[in-house]
């Protein structure tokens, strides 16, 4: 029981290095939908110019662990180019959303092709514009069905985000690791640590089943 | 770069073999445990339920690199001196222990039930009843799961140089050590990573396609 009320002792102690993972993430998951978007439509597109480098794009970051692609980014190609120092907080968030894009798009896409192609026909031979198709018929009917691995994918940014200690970022690992050398418990720091990442991907969880209830078709009707 | 592969190439590709080495060492009896664990998952007894449900949210739930620390700490804090290749193995199963265990699990709870009573009504008791009706019904959706979760398991691994076992992403931190040659390194590092990988994936895609008769 000591134990634990020591480890209670240390979670204040990690707090600025959550915020400092919170903001990481929160920044690398816009930046991965923001990228996810025209990344879908170049994938769905019929023009082999658009869809091949997308797909060239998805397959390499499907093959490459994060780890490498960081390392890629911040080491490498700054000794190629004959760069100076770059922000490695910077160059890790560009990183993890790069990464992110490519799994929200396959996610997206999935969701897609599992609507009837007959939907958005259907729509538009109502007179809908593609833009009313999409925003009324398409969208409301694949956001429940691509919620949970959507939010999958953002769990799996948030567990890859600790690259970041790697290269020099003080978020919540390395904030752990310093405070580990600081009180000489290398346990303790740790496991406040991932208690604090239980609880983060535990609530992405939570809130992520609560919005699935929330968006079915016709729940509002009920 | 001819010259970088000549000379450290061997290094490099040490590190390969020990990647291969601690994921398929890590991986098989991960997801044996996996599947054993899946049975705790559905099981109706809350004190098999529980425990299982807690370890494998647990492990879900946290970053690879920090369940890699945590064992490494601990083994540390036991002063238990443990070859760091065997830790790595050990972070490596019980990671793929908690996610094999969700893909058995939903693979079980796509069975109909009407297939374990009607396995039991032609006489077949648990074990040859699991054998020789079940299992083969799980293979179709637990193969390419299972290899397809091989292949992230293989990424993840990368971390494992964080804490010092000497695989792939530790092979080539060694090298850039000695040469200085970033970029090349690792390219020549990521380009390993990229085929070992999408060839697993390749695997899962086809086991994906030859497996699924009754889709």
């Amino acid at each position: 029981m000591d134990y634990l009320i020591e480890i209670g002792e240390i979670v204040p102690l990690l707090l600025d290095g959550l915020l400092v993972t919170l903001s990481i993430c929160a920044v690398a998951t816009g930046g991965a939908f923001a990228l996810a978007i025209p990344l879908l439509a170049a994938r769905r597109s019929g023009r082999a110019w658009l869809n091949r480098p997308a797909i060239v794009y998805i397959t390499l970051i499907r093959g490459l662990p994060i780890l490498i692609l960081v390392f890629l980014f911040y080491f490498g190609l700054p000794a190629l180019l004959g760069l100076g120092r770059v922000s490695a907080f910077w160059v890790g968030v560009v990183a993890l959303a790069m990464n992110g894009a490519a799994f929200l798009s396959e996610v997206l896409r999935g969701a897609i092709a599992r609507l009837a192609v007959g939907q958005g026909e259907a729509a538009l031979a109502l007179g809908l514009s593609r833009f009313q198709t999409w925003r009324l018929v398409l969208i409301p009917q694949f956001l429940p069905i691509a919620l949970p691995a959507l939010a999958g994918e953002v769990g799996f940014l948030i567990k890859a985000s600790p690259v970041l200690s790697l290269i020099t970022v003080v978020d919540l690992t390395r904030r752990s690791q310093q405070v580990a050398m600081q009180t000489f418990d290398p346990l303790a720091p740790l496991i406040a640590a991932a208690f604090l990442y239980f609880v983060l991907l535990w609530s992405l969880a939570a809130l992520s089943r609560r919005l699935e209830v929330h968006l079915e078709p016709g729940a509002h009707a009920l | 770069m001819i010259e970088l592969i000549s000379q450290y190439g061997d290094q490099i590709l040490w590190g390969l073999a020990g990647t291969i080495l601690i994921v398929g060492g890590g991986f098989i009896p991960g997801a044996l445990v996996g599947t054993a664990l899946a049975f705790g998952l559905v099981s109706r007894r809350r004190l098999l339920r529980g425990p299982a449900r807690g370890f494998v949210e647990l492990i879900r739930n946290t970053p690879f690199l920090i369940q890699a620390m945590l064992l490494f700490a601990a083994f540390g804090v036991m002063r238990l001196r443990i070859d760091p290749m065997l830790v790595g193995g050990a972070v490596v199963a019980i990671y793929t222990s908690a996610y094999m265990a969700e893909i058995v699990r939903g693979a079980l709870k796509s069975i109909p039930a009407g297939q374990w009573d009607a396995a039991s009504a032609l006489g077949l008791r648990s074990l040859r009843r699991f054998r020789l009706v079940i299992f083969p019904q799980l293979l179709p959706f637990v193969l390419p799961a299972g290899v397809n979760l091989l292949g992230t398991v293989a990424k993840e691994s990368a971390f494992l140089s964080a804490v010092s076992v000497a695989e792939l992403t530790f092979a080539g931190q060694v090298v850039i050590a000695q040469t200085f040659k970033v970029f090349e390194v690792w390219a020549i590092v990521g380009t390993l990573y990229l085929v070992l990988i999408l060839t697993i994936l390749a695997a899962a895609r086809r086991l994906e396609r030859g497996l699924a008769w009754h889709a």
